[in-house]
């Protein structure tokens, strides 16, 4: 016999970290259906029962505005919930109480977790337990969840009541006051009349959802037969009671409820002293006002600086250990289709994303243990500001800031952001950030036109013009697509606390394995066929591959030392593959898609071989890395300088025969900076987003954007007399 | 050597499968498909 | 004292007590506001101002909440002292 038990609370109450000391290891992340919403649900065994636990996004309450909410209170209203454990954050009781009240209107037994009690008690609060449960009507355990105080209780009393044994749980419910509970009377009468709708949930918290105007449930109720009699009492009910009370509906019930809480919490706990918490004395620092801004930026500062070096160890072994893969693939297996897709192909594509997970998963986790800290809340606070001249919410700010190292991990933590459009908006507007792929691009291309100092120049201007589209594309999209009151920005600062690292390790894993999968299945697939486009129909040429096994073997008979026949070798790979690459269908397409780029990249109509840029852009496609040595293979030369030089023979090539001058390579740049992100953040839109609709959306736009931008570039540069 | 163009056709056939049936479940089922990037096509599991 | 004039939380400075008179917002942000504690008679204190200047930070209910200018405007305030 198993049992069900849904875990619901506010946010920050501490009920993950709940759930991981009840579940364990054993427990499974997904989403809602329909929803981007994580859905966690794991099991534990107490005396031979299997109770399940899931556990619900934190709500302030259940009126089902935002997809949290929605999610949770379907979900506590359906059948499948035998109970109901709501958790408490002690140190914050009547706030907390508020949502109780409704669970305690869903009609299934409820148990309380009084978490936290530690916190409580450092504040002078004192919580008289036999006292609270009676006046709850269900049993009530004290918790410290990051200490796993309690747990063993709590298990133990859940088993019990699986097993039906105790009647600790009686059915409390807030009194509205007489005239209220006379209007809900008469509004159960008439929705009693479908029975359809008095069993799918219990009437009287349709009821109060009516007279709190609340929209689901007018729509639920319009969909039901006894539709008119139900809205004629409801307008006859608010016709009594807002001038009878004073005040609608909406507002009438919040105050009884937050009466109850109060009344409650008066009866049960010690006041708070109010002395300076740790908190407030943390805050006076953290939120300073002149000092507030610079602490955030270094803090950001320490955490990327902690992800790049930290990960740079496993990052090496990963791109060794790829390059062993790849040079053991080229040597053992023979020549042909299968070896070129796995070794010019899978291997490269996959390989560049796939080094960087280390150091996504360690910039996850520190954001995640900031989060849990309490500090993001803060950040949020300071960044608003800005943010709402973007027309986004102080939360976007992170997304941003992550972009700048990879745009993948970026869009997951747009998560974070509780209202859809501003987090649908924040990821179509993330990608604009200048991902460390693009940075590569720039560095070489920056490298080969501009003097170093220059270069470096332009490379920061990159950047801001990447911030600079963000904001205006964040403002465009909000007044196009999304116009319509701002969702409110109204935010709890939380108590500042220590997570536990446990919880922190998993969140990084978990997010680490999400990431993985990405490159695993749209990369490769992505990657497999980039490769086709670019190596056929060349590679299925028998007399190309002969010649190239001929060369070969011709430049080993003339058994030269080492270091020169290694040199020989591989002068003659990248002819050969640049003789493929050059005749492949990608390069048919790079031609017939040339004069539409002519503009930007060859506006006098000079350069010959400019649809070669069209190749390498293709490649971006797949992973922005991979730009960089798509070029070398087109052109011929080896992306790594010589000893001594200062440029590679890659960017020799560029600067001398490719055509491009300073003004088109920016040109390049910003096109490279704008265009379509890499399949990796196209899949994480995808994910996050909900559909491939806004995937192709952000694809669409970024060729547009890029195209207009880049255009702008080369004109303005012309008009301002730059060749 | 046509083993390899084996390996090499079929790979290069299921990635554009791939794309196009991912891309065929979202537009059946509206915007309420979020699972074939999760790791799983919930038209082959059930829900 | 309390002054019988309403004001907009809004105008409330770093430091300053007030009593909710009304929530005079409309729509989700009315409800969420009811339901974070912004009832008839609350009493708030506000914290402190962000760096840029907006959101506040207020204390209500023994717990900290931030809230931006246009949103504290829709609230009704008595100053307390």
């Amino acid at each position: 016999m198993s049992l069900t038990i849904a875990l619901a609370g506010n946010p920050n109450c501490g009920k993950t970290t709940l759930f991981n000391a009840l579940t364990g290891a054993r427990h499974h992340v997904g989403n809602w259906p329909g929803v981007t919403v994580e859905r966690r649900s794991g099991s534990f065994e107490q005396d031979g029962l299997t109770l399940e636990v899931v556990d619900l996004p934190g709500t302030y309450s259940l009126a089902a505005r935002s997809a949290d909410e929605r999610v949770a209170a379907q979900f506590l209203a359906s059948p499948e919930v035998d109970l109901v454990l709501n958790v408490l954050d002690a140190s914050n009781l009547e706030r907390n109480l508020y949502l109780s009240t409704q669970l305690l209107e869903l009609g299934k037994p409820v148990a309380f977790v009084l978490n936290m009690v530690d916190d409580a008690e450092n504040r002078g609060v004192r919580i008289d337990l036999p006292a609270l449960e009676m006046l709850l009507g269900g049993p009530v355990i004290p918790t410290v969840g990051n200490r796993e105080q309690g747990i063993p209780e709590l298990k133990a009393l859940l088993a019990t009541l699986g097993r039906g044994e105790s009647t600790r749980c009686r059915r409390i419910t807030v009194d509205y006051g007489h005239d209220i509970e006379g209007e809900l009377a008469k509004l159960e009468t008439e929705i009693c009349r479908d029975e359809q709708l008095e069993a799918s949930m219990p009437p009287r918290w349709l009821a109060l959802q009516l007279l709190e105007n609340n929209a689901d449930a007018k729509r639920v109720v319009g969909e039901s037969h006894a539709a008119e009699a139900i809205s004629q009492q409801l307008a006859k009910s608010f016709a009594f009671l807002e001038p009878h009370l004073g005040a609608d509906g909406a507002t009438l019930i919040a105050e009884r409820r937050y009466g109850f809480a109060h009344g409650l919490v008066k009866e049960v706990a010690t006041a708070q002293d109010d002395r300076r918490t740790p908190t407030a004395r943390l805050d006076a620092l953290l939120t300073h006002r002149w000092l507030g801004i610079p602490i955030f930026v270094g803090i950001l500062a320490l955490v990327y600086s902690l992800s790049f070096i930290l990960g740079k160890i496993p990052q090496d072994w990963i791109a060794e250990g790829f390059k062993a893969l790849s040079d053991f693939a080229g040597a053992r297996l023979p020549a042909g289709e299968l070896t070129s897709l796995l070794v010019d192909g899978v291997i490269p594509g996959v390989s560049a994303v796939i080094v960087f997970v280390p150091v996504i998963m360690i910039l996850m986790g520190c954001i995640a243990f900031l989060e849990d800290t309490g500090y993001m809340a803060r950040a949020a606070f300071i960044m608003d500001r800005l943010m709402h001249v973007m027309g986004l919410h102080g939360k976007s700010f992170i997304p941003l800031i992550m972009g700048s190292g990879c745009n993948v991990p970026a869009i997951q933590a747009a998560r974070t952001i509780e209202s859809p459009q501003d987090r649908l908006i924040t990821i179509l507007v993330t990608p604009l950030v200048s991902c460390s792929a693009r940075l590569q691009v720039y560095i070489v291309i920056a490298g080969t036109f501009f003097t170093p100092f220059k270069a470096a120049l332009v490379i920061i201007a990159m950047h801001f013009l990447g911030l600079g589209l963000a904001v205006l594309m964040g403002r465009m999209l909000r007044s196009v697509l999304f116009s319509g009151p701002s969702s409110p920005f109204v935010m709890e600062l939380p108590p500042y606390r220590l997570p536990v690292l446990k919880a922190t390790l998993i969140h990084m894993w978990e997010k680490g394995s999400i990431f993985l999968t990405r490159a695993g299945t749209t990369i490769f697939a992505g990657a497999t066929l980039i490769w086709f486009l670019s190596r056929y129909p060349g590679i299925a040429n028998r007399e190309w591959t002969a010649q190239y096994q001929d060369q070969r073997q011709a430049v080993q008979a003339l058994k030269l030392p080492a270091a020169e026949a290694e040199d020989r070798l591989k002068a003659l790979q990248l002819a050969h593959e640049s003789r493929i690459v050059n005749t492949s269908l990608a390069a048919r397409l790079g031609q017939k898609v040339e004069p539409v780029l002519r503009p930007i990249l060859d506006p006098d109509h000079k350069r010959a071989e400019a649809w070669k840029d069209v190749i390498a852009l293709t490649a971006g496609f797949v992973a922005k890395e991979i730009v960089v040595s798509t070029m070398a293979v087109i052109h011929q030369a080896s992306e790594e300088p010589k000893e001594g030089e200062r440029l590679s023979p890659l960017q020799v090539a560029l600067r001398d025969n490719s055509g491009l001058s300073p003004l088109t390579a920016l040109a390049f740049m910003v096109f490279t900076l704008i265009y379509t992100p890499c399949l990796g953040t196209i899949a994480m839109i995808r994910r996050e987003a909900g559909s491939w609709g806004w995937a192709g959306f952000t694809i669409v736009y970024g060729l547009v954007l890029g195209w207009g931008l880049a255009w702008v570039t080369v004109a303005a540069g012309r008009a301002l007399g730059f060749a | 050597m046509s083993l390899q163009i084996l390996l090499a056709a079929s790979a290069v056939s299921w990635s554009a499968f791939y794309f196009l049936r991912c891309a065929y479940q979202d537009l059946k089922a509206g915007s309420a498909c979020s699972h074939c990037s999760s790791g799983g096509c919930p038209a082959a599991k059930r829900r | 004292m309390t002054q019988n004039l309403s004001i907009p939380l809004s105008d409330l400075q770093p430091g300053d007590q007030g009593e909710v008179v009304q929530v005079k917002a409309q729509g989700p942000i009315r409800q969420r506001l009811l339901e974070m504690g912004f009832i008839r008679g609350v009493r708030l204190r506000v914290e402190k101002l962000a760096p840029l200047g907006d959101p506040m930070e207020l204390v209500i209910k023994g717990y900290h909440l931030s809230l931006r200018r246009d949103e504290s405007a829709c609230i009704l305030v008595h100053r307390v002292a």
